[in-house]
């Protein structure tokens, strides 16, 4: 099947972010995410990412929350690092202040006048007048090095040439999250015909996906654990060509699956149950209502649009980053970020970053910001997009479940309201880490009961030490009877997990 | 579930062989799989029923098993300061500085903070010289932790008890009775005395080894007849072990042999009115079989003679010459070097390292060109000081050999005098020596770091220019070190 965009693949040859796009047909948040880079990019701010989960500690600004492991993580490579820790040193700044929206500093350089730098606290972007090309410069991570060790900068009224590159960053966000309405007009009609043609495919590749797990089903899936890679490869390969990139993910998934493990043929067949759910549900989309039809229509892979996004209601509240993971496939960084809100929701964001590219929100797990976030519509909403950030006032109590069983009840809801709902994400108020036998650990509630701790958790021994045995809030992530921790609080600080 | 536990059944030998339960699946979940003459579909959808049906329904699980966790610390964690100054150390991999850190921690009695612990006993882990510190500072998580965890086993401390000495394994029982040595060397050497004629040659052998520690005169006569063992080298052992001990056979032999080699002279010079004192030393043949076996054989490259004079007067207490030429201890000092500079007073430094003369020391360390580690231990601070001064600003290598080799910081007067050594050899004391040993370096070696010069050593220029540079690198490897020591002390002395 040959796909219009690859004839494109050599006009791109040397712009690796466009090469992003079309190496993964299918995947628009991309082009929409790359235009909205190239806008973002215009103009001297630069945003850099602030990369991968650390511990946070106490050693915090009340304003910019950011420890000493994150300032130095931002920093391009080793020399810059060295270069930001020769910088975090107090003598070489001449002056230091924070105001509610940022921080900044005057860094005295080889030059006669000293080097300006100012960091906008709920975004992280950076704007500094030293001619350095690397992003971000060695001032900025030594601003941010010596804040991080101080824990604040002493309250002070906004330089000039601070105010003026804050007041057009926060216009320019302002403008950016109006509808666009631009894209409406002579597109609509070639569109149209886009849509139908994919609908087709969708079900041309559905028909097969749907051959190919009768096959399976009438051998026997006692052969499974002998099939190569390349079994579920390939039929992941003609979904992505039938344009349905979420069932081309649960069977590449459903090939990594530990076939060692006890209980493979339970994960399995509830991947074959969804996968078989979507198609049945897809061929008869008249039996659905509207929300479950949108979450059938996302499992599949049909890209939810930022238009319908901007359209939806905002949900306002101090939020917290519980986890962040990343996951690197050929160009392609996808990076999830599970949120919880002071009032009890759960939202996950998904951002698509090509490699080389910047991501446009900069979020670590542990950050705390207040914000605006909207839901994508679906029959259990989960995925949302990030309006607005801001820094917090203060740090609020996250509500959380008070044991396994409310937690239960939870699952059931959720997945009484969508079959299509994967892991969740749960604050529980207490749990600690319990040993039932040299190979299994479990999860205990306050109330004694238990959940199975995942296999494949890889900061075992750091939960183990953080908690010493203790009851501890701590936010898992799991579905059924499987959990991992992900972020726990010792006192007042959050410590994610990886 | 029975139901589930059916499906999973079918779908493993597969619908050809086997029928699929719709009857039962419809039962439990009320809902009718259509009817359909395609078994894999009838298969397909009880499964997606099932499997929907099944998650929809969870339930917590209750296992029979009791939380045992970590009993409460008795001492409190390091403050934040502390605690933030060990993620970048951790990061950078140094196991000098770490130790540092742990050894503030526990001269304060602070414990390890929780969310850094477990990378704390990993390092600890990997670098057996960490672990000491690291029991002391990691409380009882450290030990709670230590019982769960195959690999962090050091953390519970092994009190090895008079049942290792019975029953433990071979390196058990060595351990074991060096541990006693330490605390009651006699009763050390009773048990070893009881089980002697029961252990073989080799553990004989490694036992008496342990008695390095706590020799004192009291292990004489159990040494002197370890020394007619029958196995040759626990003979010799024990003849090494007779060496160190004033008094014993072989000193005294020793002695004799010494009183016929080494004499005093006076010449009387011009017309008798002055009169010179000097030693003489004539060596006689060494006849007595044990004796030479103690000496050994002479090494290559030295003479049989000089080797002879160094080996004994080396191992005769420096007490004893002061007995055999009745002179002033400065005057022998003088005259011996004066007879036989290549032996003396390296060998009188050593004799009194091994009988812990500290007069001797003192006096030695007052007038040597050289450094002779083994006595510095015994001098006061002052003459440590001026003597570690004196030789740094000549051979300021030994002084830094010196320090590799014990567990101290450098005198702060010492840093100006060997900081242009070290600039000057950018290879061998680069990265990660300096990053190794930045522990010891003095604080005050921050601010006269800038002004710092390679010492002179080469007059080529582009050799000059390269140690420059090289040492501009090293410069910045030593000050981000220093700089983390500085926070850390800051830290801890708040």
């Amino acid at each position: 099947m040959r796909h219009s965009r690859f004839r494109n693949y050599r006009a791109a040859a040397g712009r690796p972010w466009l090469a992003g796009a079309i190496m993964y047909p299918g995947s628009p948040e991309l082009e929409s995410d790359y235009k909205q880079y190239k806008k973002n990019h215009v103009g001297a701010c630069i945003v850099w990412p602030c990369a991968l989960l650390f511990l946070k500690d106490e050693s915090v600004s009340e304003l910019l929350r950011i420890t000493p492991e994150q300032a130095l993580a931002a920093a391009p490579d080793d020399a810059s690092k060295k270069a930001g820790q020769a910088l975090a040193n107090p003598a070489k700044w001449q002056r230091t202040g924070a105001s509610d929206r940022a921080v900044w500093g005057e860094c005295q350089g080889s030059g006669s006048t000293p080097y300006r730098t100012v960091v906008e606290a709920a975004s992280l972007a950076v704007k500094c007048s030293c001619p350095s090309r690397k992003f971000p410069c060695k001032h900025s991570v030594g601003l941010l090095l010596l804040l991080s060790r101080n824990g604040s900068f002493d309250h002070d009224t906004e330089p000039d040439w601070a105010s003026e590159w804050l007041d057009k960053r926060s216009e320019k966000a302002a403008t950016a999250t109006g509808p666009k309405a631009g894209k409406a007009g002579a597109d609509t009609a070639a569109q149209a015909k886009r849509s139908a043609a994919r609908e087709e495919k969708v079900a041309a590749g559905l028909d097969e996906l749907e051959r190919w797990l009768k096959d399976l089903v009438r051998s026997g899936i006692v052969q499974l654990p002998e099939k190569p890679r390349k079994f579920y490869d390939d039929i992941a390969r003609r979904l992505i060509d039938a344009q349905a990139p979420g069932i081309a993910r649960v069977l590449r998934q459903i090939g990594e699956l530990n076939f060692y493990a006890d209980d493979w043929q339970t994960s399995l067949l509830d991947s074959i149950g969804r996968l078989y759910l979507a198609i049945e549900g897809f061929r008869r989309p008249e039996l659905l209502d509207a929300a479950l039809l949108q979450d059938l229509r996302n499992f599949i892979g049909f890209p939810q649009s930022n238009d319908t996004l901007q359209l939806q209601p905002g949900t306002t509240a101090t939020w917290l980053v519980a986890a962040s993971r990343y996951e690197q496939e050929a160009g392609l960084t996808t990076e999830r970020h599970w949120l919880l809100s002071n009032e009890g929701h759960t939202a996950l964001f998904l951002q698509f970053v090509p490699f080389n590219a910047r991501p446009s929100i900069h979020l670590f797990a542990g950050q705390l910001f207040e914000g605006e976030l909207a839901y994508y519509p679906a029959a259990y909403p989960l995925r949302a997009g990030i309006r607005s950030q801001q820094p917090i006032q203060h740090t609020p109590a996250f509500p959380m479940a008070p044991d396994w069983d409310a937690v239960a009840v939870r699952e059931s809801e959720t997945r009484s309201r969508s079959p299509f709902a994967g892991e969740q994400v749960y604050a529980v108020a207490a749990l600690r880490p319990v040993q039932l036998s040299d190979s299994q650990w479990l999860i205990e509630d306050a109330a004694g009961k238990h959940m199975r701790l995942r296999a494949d958790f890889s900061s075992f021994w750091k939960w183990l030490s953080i908690s010493g045995g203790h009851l501890l809030p701590t936010v898992v992530l799991g579905e059924e009877h499987n959990f991992i921790p992900i972020g726990l609080w010792s006192g007042t600080t959050y410590i994610p997990l990886n | 579930m029975e139901a589930w536990k059916l499906l999973v059944n079918t779908a493993l030998l597969g619908t050809e062989k086997r029928a699929v339960p719709v009857d039962l699946i419809a039962g439990l979940t009320g809902l009718q799989p259509e009817a359909l003459p395609d078994a894999e579909a009838a298969f397909l959808r009880s499964t997606a029923i099932l499997s929907a049906y099944r998650l929809g329904g969870v339930e917590p699980l209750k296992h029979d098993v009791r939380a045992t966790p970590a009993a409460a610390e008795d001492r409190p964690y390091a403050n934040q300061a502390a605690a933030s100054v060990l993620p970048e150390i951790l990061n950078a991999g140094n196991t000098g500085l770490l130790r540092f850190w742990l050894t503030l921690a526990r001269q304060r009695g602070q414990l390890i903070p929780p969310q850094y612990l477990d990378q704390v006993l990993d390092a600890a882990q990997k670098t057996a010289a960490l672990r000491d510190d690291t029991r002391a500072t990691a409380g009882s998580r450290g030990a709670w932790l230590g019982a769960i965890h195959p690999q962090w086993r050091f953390l519970t401390p092994s009190t090895s008890t008079e049942d290792a000495w019975e029953t433990g394994t071979a390196v058990e029982r060595s351990a074991y009775l060096q541990q006693l040595r330490h605390e009651d060397a006699a009763r050390a050497r009773e048990l070893l005395e009881d089980a002697w004629p029961r252990e073989g040659a080799d553990a004989r052998e490694r036992l008496l080894g342990t008695f390095t520690t706590g020799l004192s005169p009291d292990d004489l006569d159990f040494l002197e007849r370890a020394s007619a063992d029958k196995s040759k080298r626990v003979a010799a052992q024990a003849t090494e072990l007779l060496m160190s001990i004033p008094g014993s056979s072989i000193v005294q032999g020793f002695e004799a042999w010494l009183r016929e080699a080494v004499q005093l002279q006076t010449t009387k010079k011009l017309l008798g009115i002055h009169s010179r004192t000097n030693v003489v030393i004539r060596p006689p043949e060494l006849r007595d079989k044990r004796l030479l076996d103690a000496v050994g054989k002479t090494p290559a490259g030295t003479g049989e003679s000089t080797f002879l004079l160094h080996r004994i007067s080396s191992h005769v207490p420096p007490a004893f010459w002061e007995t055999q030429l009745d002179l002033r201890p400065e005057n022998i000092q003088e005259l011996l070097t004066e007879a036989a500079s290549e032996v003396f007073p390296a060998a009188l430094a050593e004799a009194a390292a091994r009988f812990g003369d500290r007069s001797w020391a003192a006096r030695i360390a007052a007038s040597a060109t050289v450094l002779y580690e083994p006595m510095i231990d015994l001098l006061d601070e002052s003459v440590r000081e001026r003597y570690l001064k004196r030789i740094a600003a000549v051979h300021p290598e030994t002084v830094l050999q010196y320090y590799e080799q014990h567990d101290a910081e450098w005198l702060p007067d010492l840093a100006p005098l060997l900081l242009p050594y070290i600039a000057s050899q950018p290879y061998q004391y680069g990265k990660p020596y300096l990053n190794g040993h930045a522990w010891r370096i003095p604080l005050n070696a921050l601010p006269i770091l800038e002004s710092v010069v390679p010492a002179a050593a080469d007059t080529r220029d582009y050799m000059r220019q390269y140690t420059m540079q090289a040492w501009s690198a090293n410069r910045q490897v030593l000050r981000d070190a220093l700089e983390l020591k500085a926070r850390m002390l800051a830290a801890f002395s708040t």
